[in-house]
């Protein structure tokens, strides 16, 4: 039941509204005329005991802290303009007299109904909030706060009228400082306070604190709130430590990976050094050996007999074979080592296959073959390195003609979607289907038993297949058992014969 | 006699087989086993042409040549580099050390003498020591 107190000078009101009250509030009626610290939900009063207890009502009204506490002025007719003068500031409603019931009925029920808004929405929200809510007097005297609070600072009832356990110790000049902020009406939000439960663990706490002011715009008393943070500052301490530890563990990675790298790159220079002295050191003996036989069967140093010169031609040609395997190795090294230079130039195709046709002709010819070549006429210059396409078409024709003993070798060559394609045909023995995925990888000759009969390094197909790559290009082959074989490698053009050759087609 | 050559070279037996095959060919020769002895004997014997092995011990062929371009004297003879050049960036540098070409090592008997004289001015074929008026090219 609400209780309504009636602070009336005019004893005959006083009477009849104690006596119109009565059924349905509790009505207390009070002698000493001051306001009392009984609780009550409205108070009604007349205006002598207004002028008299004016301070003490808004005190009053201060004390309940965010919830509406009504005052009602019963007032006579002559007297409203004073009445109107003080609405809003201590009297939130006025009634004049005589009084009518049904009048006096509808303004207590509003008002209570306006308190118990109040209340109700003050009290669910303090139950309701997980963060601590905080009312504190100017001072920074704890006047109120709620579960959530208690919980934070595990306080108990002896907390009341006290200072926030943030305004001790250390932190207290802080605490004291953002006071005076609020005071001159700032808010201020998330300030973090580091403090210590009472079971003496450590305590995060996220303070916010706003003013609350009163109708003249004073500020009367602090609403504060406090999170706890704990659990998130850990987490956000632990982030921070396993971040500094990655970086830690990437720093030491890091200076691995560079000292592994300083250790390759030495090797691969140590490696480079070896193929460049190798190089050196394998081809000067040999400068000699194929430098003098060459002279003397060219007959610069005098003449031979049939049989010597027949001897002297094989030294030649085992000393030419020894420089192409040395050559194949060094290649194959190089290309591993990403040793292998390719220099781009622009040169003809169609010289380039006349001059290996041309020198490999009288091998052809011995072996009853022929060995000729159709150049497309659209083929013109290619930009591309002229030495290792050399070295391509070398490998291919040479092989042709090794695994050829009847028929033909032909080289075809012409653009194909802006590519040069180049085929090597040969009527040989041709590849059997197990073997055509071995083909271009290195040190595999396909027939061991032609081994002996087919001299070679085995390296020619995987060589002419990474410099194909490295060109730009591919290299595949098909073949029938027993019917031949056909070698292709395309190449790219090279930007500036497309130009070229472009209006034409 | 076609035209004077040096051979910068510091083995001995390759020294042998160019000079024997360009004698034979009607050339003069003239040898140096390393490449200061080189250089003092391009301004001495002004040739036609120097065959310059760059791998040469104490000065490599990179630096006579570049002392070799330096030379008033000397910097109009055409120098071709007898290399083994085996590693990326070589014939970039041989070039740029200011050789005006290069010959493989080994050499090819066949086509050794072909290879050196594409080097000579073409307008001078056995007309001996003439050749050396257009070599400034």
């Amino acid at each position: 039941m609400s209780r309504i107190l009636l602070l009336l000078d005019n004893a005959e009101n006083r009477h009849l509204l104690a006596e119109a009250l009565k059924p349905r509030y509790e009505a207390l009626l009070l002698e000493g005329q001051t306001l009392s610290d009984l609780p009550f939900d409205l108070c009604i009063l007349d205006g002598p005991s207004l002028d008299r207890l004016w301070d003490q009502i808004k005190l009053r009204k201060e004390r309940e802290q965010g919830t509406f506490l009504p005052f009602l002025l019963v007032t006579s007719r002559q007297d409203v303009g004073m009445a109107t003068r003080n609405l809003w500031k201590t009297i939130d409603e006025l009634i004049v007299s005589p009084i009518e019931k049904v009048e006096l009925f509808a303004r207590v029920e509003n008002l209570l109904l306006a308190r118990r808004l109040s209340q109700e929405f003050h009290r669910a929200l303090m139950e309701v909030s997980p963060i601590g809510i905080i009312v504190m007097d100017r001072e920074g005297k704890v006047l109120q706060w709620n579960q959530a609070a208690e919980r934070i600072f595990s306080w108990g009832p002896e907390g009341r009228g006290k200072p926030l356990p943030l305004a001790l110790k250390e932190q207290g000049e802080t605490f004291y400082r953002l006071l005076d902020r609020v005071l001159t009406g700032e808010t201020v939000v998330d300030v973090e306070f580091h403090l210590q439960r009472k079971d003496g663990q450590a305590l995060e706490i996220s303070f916010s604190i706003a003013p609350f002011r009163d109708a003249e715009g004073h500020v009367t008393y602090f609403v504060a709130t406090a999170a706890d943070i704990t659990e998130r500052k850990r987490v956000e301490n632990e982030i921070l430590r396993l971040n500094a530890e990655l970086e830690q563990r990437v720093r030491e990675r890091t200076a691995e990976l560079e000292r592994a790298m300083g250790k390759a790159q030495e090797a691969d220079r140590l490696k480079s050094m070896f193929l460049a002295t190798m190089s050196h050191e394998l081809r000067t003996p040999l400068n000699s050996i194929i430098g003098f036989t060459g002279i003397m069967l060219q007959g610069l140093a005098g003449p031979f007999n049939a049989e010597q010169e027949k001897q002297l031609r094989m030294v030649y040609t085992s000393a030419k074979h020894l420089l192409a395997l040395i050559n194949d190795i060094l290649d194959i090294s190089k290309i591993e080592a990403d040793q292998l230079e390719i220099v781009t130039e622009s040169f003809k195709m169609r010289d380039l296959v006349e001059k290996v046709i041309n020198t490999y002709t009288p091998l052809a010819t011995t072996k009853g073959l022929s060995l000729f070549a159709h150049v497309a006429p659209e083929v013109h210059e290619i930009t591309s390195d002229r030495r290792r396409v050399e070295q391509i078409l070398t490998n291919l024709i040479s092989n042709a003609i090794k695994f050829t003993d009847k028929g033909e070798v032909v080289v075809e060559s012409e653009i194909h979607r802006n590519q040069l394609l180049t085929r090597v045909k040969d009527t040989g023995m041709g590849i059997k289907p197990e073997d055509m995925d071995k083909l271009f990888k290195p040190f595999q000759q396909i027939d061991e038993g032609l081994a002996r009969k087919h001299e070679g390094t085995g390296l020619g197909l995987s060589i002419s297949k990474k410099l194909v790559e490295r060109l730009g290009g591919r290299i595949w082959a098909e073949s029938e058992w027993g019917r031949g074989s056909t070698f292709t490698f395309s190449l790219p053009m090279g930007r500036k014969n497309h130009e070229r050759n472009n209006p034409h087609h | 006699m076609k035209g004077t050559i040096l051979i910068i070279e510091d083995n001995e037996q390759n020294r042998y087989l160019i000079s024997f095959i360009l004698e034979k060919n009607g050339y003069r020769v003239f040898q140096a086993a390393d490449g200061m002895q080189g250089i003092e004997k391009a301004s001495v014997v002004n040739p036609s042409l120097i065959l310059l092995d760059m791998q040469l011990p104490v000065m490599d062929g990179y630096s006579v040549a570049r002392k070799l371009r330096s030379r008033p004297e000397v910097a109009h003879i055409p120098i071709v580099a007898v290399t083994s050049y085996a590693m990326v960036g070589d014939r970039e540098r041989i070039l740029a050390a200011g050789c005006s070409g290069y010959i493989e090592k080994p050499i090819n008997p066949e086509t050794f003498l072909t290879e050196v004289e594409q080097y000579l001015l073409p307008s001078t074929p056995g007309e001996g020591g003439k050749g050396d008026e257009d070599l400034s090219r």
